[in-house]
């Protein structure tokens, strides 16, 4: 899995310093670590603060993040804010009367920490019109009682993920290049902005050498246990001119990892938008067919009957990332379709995320999916009375009359 | 009118009714180039011809969707191969050949060797049927130049050719590098990524044929940018550019005969290049040395060790 549970036991001596770097240095490869920190409540121990206060530091410049033990303690609010990263779970140890100074200390820390959402700065970079339009659908949202969105950004590798996160957030959160491989863990970007928060998860693309690459699908999956995702942009690039069996297999094991009703809230993300189509293609028609072929691949995989086709229509969304996007007068980055994109594709994912009430939570029986055990159990006392009457009673039946029907030897 | 002119090495497999692309017809594409790429397209002719090369047989391939079939239209001036933006590629390789004032130009197109993150055996196995008794002056690898990754399946394909039609096929190749009108990423200028793709595109190249180090450094794989779109930049000789200001038209085929005039021999695809090297063969110098090995240091002294137990044996009573 992953975890390790390390029991310290606080004495102030600086040898355990030791203990923690080779932790930190462990965790660096791990993907989980429980740190329990049980303090004992004497008073001489108060010069363990010093160290604790400087972990903190030692493990924030190792890019750590104090993650918020959610369902170990719900008295602490509940916000995860996760950067890129090894996730360290503070628990608290249940020897509540003798580590009682722990609370005053660390829980204050910890909820700080977790509050330290930032605040959506990127959005006053965007410009005054598409700025409007942005905040026109926040207030959409919050009328409707939905204070958060969580979006989840998958493909495959190199298509522009990162840099459509980047865009819509405004600002460089996630790590963009154009060479090297992506980050091997995914990383959740929260913004907020009067009193609603945006969460955007950026993954590794599950797309390695012409093969799933399963093992970023299992750290996505551990990545996401226990969050509800209300969108998920499935990115692919509008310039490329194949569809074939990879594709399918993405899907596929979408489909697989989080269930079939995550594409009834998916929207198609095509970047690269700001291209000249090839010679005797249109824009449009290009783009028609590109999306109709993709969908085609998407119903395929995730296996939507014709009625589904209709009810939950895949909506599709442009998206150009590069500085040189043409922009209109108002400056606004702008499609060669004349659309603004980054309203447009904001819009859709409000509408996505308003048609059903809850998103989707990843909890670990999604994960694990259905019990393979419980397929056709209601066959089983059929098969048995089946075989009690049609196989055990003639067979009984025949070996009587078998014996009826004998002939005695002599020497009997 | 069509002149039509057989080659020695076509009256091998000539069919009772040659299909109509096995035929060499008058490379009329070529007039309707801008008359400065026509002149340069002349010239570089004119130094084949010089070298006594009086024909050139280009191979095209690539995974699918890359641009070969465009590219292939593109040399030749007219299209030639059928491009579709959406469909798989050709399904059999496709000679096209052009002759212009007793030069013959045969370029081959094949379908794309990648299927759904594999490689195709079968049409690689289309391919070198296709190819058998040709012989290849030019290998292209086609790929685009505004792909980000580079990843294994490059490399398979790599080793997929180099296993195929060997080692020696890459010291005629070229690495084309298509959709080369693009704005690069931010923070990278057009001749920085160039270099970047190019360099994360040859490492793979070298390490899937696994070219020694001293081979890298004697022959380093050329790359040339294509821009088959007719939206492609043009110069005031009304000559199709890369954002770098160069005609690329005129630069690939300089590269192509550049590559066909080099010092390794042109690769004639036979069938003992297609079906590899006798497995049989292989390691039969040992075969004496093994026997010889087992006779003198087994087989003597086992025996040597069963008549040392006879002589040992304690004769039984009953004996």
């Amino acid at each position: 899995m992953g975890s390790s549970l390390i029991l310290f036991s606080d004495d102030s001596s600086y040898s355990s310093v030791g203990v923690w770097l080779s932790i930190g240095a462990l965790s660096a490869h791990e993907g989980i670590i429980i740190i329990s920190v049980s303090l004992s409540g004497r008073r001489q121990d108060f010069p363990s603060l010093p160290l604790t206060f400087s972990l903190l530091i030692y493990l924030s410049s190792f890019k750590f993040a104090i993650y918020n033990g959610c369902k170990f303690d719900s008295s602490i609010h509940s916000h995860c804010d996760e950067t890129a990263g090894t996730h360290i779970l503070w628990k608290q140890l249940g020897r509540w009367d003798q580590s009682y100074w722990l609370h005053i200390v660390i829980r204050p820390i910890v909820s700080m920490a977790s509050q330290f959402i930032r605040e959506w700065s990127g959005i006053q970079q965007f410009p005054l019109a598409t700025q409007e339009k942005l905040l026109e659908l926040l207030g959409r949202l919050k009328e409707k009682k939905k204070d958060r969105l969580t979006i989840l950004v998958m493909g495959k590798g190199g298509v522009g993920k990162s840099s459509t996160v980047n865009s819509i957030i405004g600002e460089r959160a996630v790590t963009v290049s154009a060479f090297q491989s992506e980050a091997p863990r995914p990383t959740m970007v929260s913004r907020e902005r009067s009193g609603f928060t945006l969460n955007v998860i950026d993954t590794p693309g599950i797309v390695e050498g012409g093969y799933i690459n399963n093992q970023a699908l299992d750290i996505i999956k551990r990545f996401l246990l226990n969050k509800t995702i209300d969108v998920l942009l499935y990115v692919d690039r509008l310039d490329a001119y194949r569809v074939d069996s990879l594709d399918g297999k993405i899907v596929k094991a979408i489909s697989n990892s989080f269930g079939q009703e995550i594409w009834h809230r998916a929207i198609l993300v095509l970047t690269h938008a700001q291209l000249s189509p090839p010679d005797c293609l249109s824009y449009d028609e290009f783009l028609a067919r590109r999306s109709e072929a993709l969908l085609k691949v998407v119903h395929l995989g995730a296996r939507f009957k014709k009625k589904d086709i209709q009810k939950f229509s895949i909506p599709v969304g442009l998206v150009e990332n590069s500085s040189r996007c043409n922009k209109n007068e108002k400056d606004e980055k702008i499609l060669p379709n004349g659309t603004a994109w980054i309203p447009s594709i904001v819009e859709t994912i409000t509408k996505v995320a308003l048609t059903e009430s809850t998103g989707i939570l990843v909890d670990q029986k999604l994960i694990d999916g259905p019990n393979p055990d419980d397929r056709g159990k209601l066959f089983i006392p059929l098969i048995l009375a089946f075989q009690y009457f049609f196989v055990l009673q003639p067979l009984q039946r025949s070996i009587k009359n078998d014996v009826k029907n004998e002939v005695k030897s002599k020497w009997e | 009118m069509l002149t039509v002119r057989f080659r020695r090495s076509t009256l091998g497999r000539m069919r009772l009714s040659p299909k109509l692309g096995s035929m060499a017809r008058e490379w009329t594409g070529i007039q309707q180039f801008p008359l400065a790429t026509q002149t340069k397209l002349l010239e570089l002719l004119g130094k084949l011809k010089e070298k006594e090369r009086d024909s050139l047989t280009i191979l095209v391939m690539g995974k699918g969707g890359v641009g070969k079939s465009s590219t292939v239209n593109s040399i030749l001036g007219e299209r030639a191969v059928a491009v579709s933006a959406f469909q798989s590629d050709v399904p059999r390789p496709v000679m096209v050949s052009r002759e212009r004032s007793g030069f013959t130009l045969n370029i081959i197109d094949t379908p794309g060797i990648v299927e759904g993150g594999y490689v195709n055996d079968q049409a690689l196995d289309l391919i070198k049927r296709f190819l058998l008794n040709k012989t290849i002056d030019v290998l292209l690898y086609v790929d685009r130049l505004d792909a980000y990754r580079v990843d294994n399946l490059d490399r398979q394909i790599v080793k997929a050719i180099t296993e195929s039609f060997g080692k020696e096929m890459w010291h005629k190749g070229v690495v084309v590098l298509t959709h080369a009108q693009l704005t690069p990423p931010d923070c990278l200028s057009y001749d920085e990524f160039f270099a970047r793709r190019s360099e994360a595109l040859l490492k793979v190249v070298n390490s899937g044929v696994r070219f020694k180090k001293r081979e890298i450094k004697g022959h380093s794989i050329p790359v040339v940018l294509v821009e088959n779109s007719s939206r492609c930049n043009k110069n005031d000789s009304d000559e199709k550019i890369l954002p770098n200001g160069t005609a690329w038209i005129p630069s690939i085929v300089e590269t192509i005969t550049k590559v066909a005039t080099n010092e390794s021999k042109s690769i004639l695809v036979d069938q003992k290049l297609i079906d590899g090297p006798n497995a049989n063969d292989r390691g039969k110098l040992f075969i004496p040395l093994i026997l010889a090995f087992q006779y003198f240091f087994v087989v003597k002294r086992v025996q040597n060790w069963i008549a040392d137990d006879i002589k040992k044996e304690p004769k039984s009573p009953w004996e």
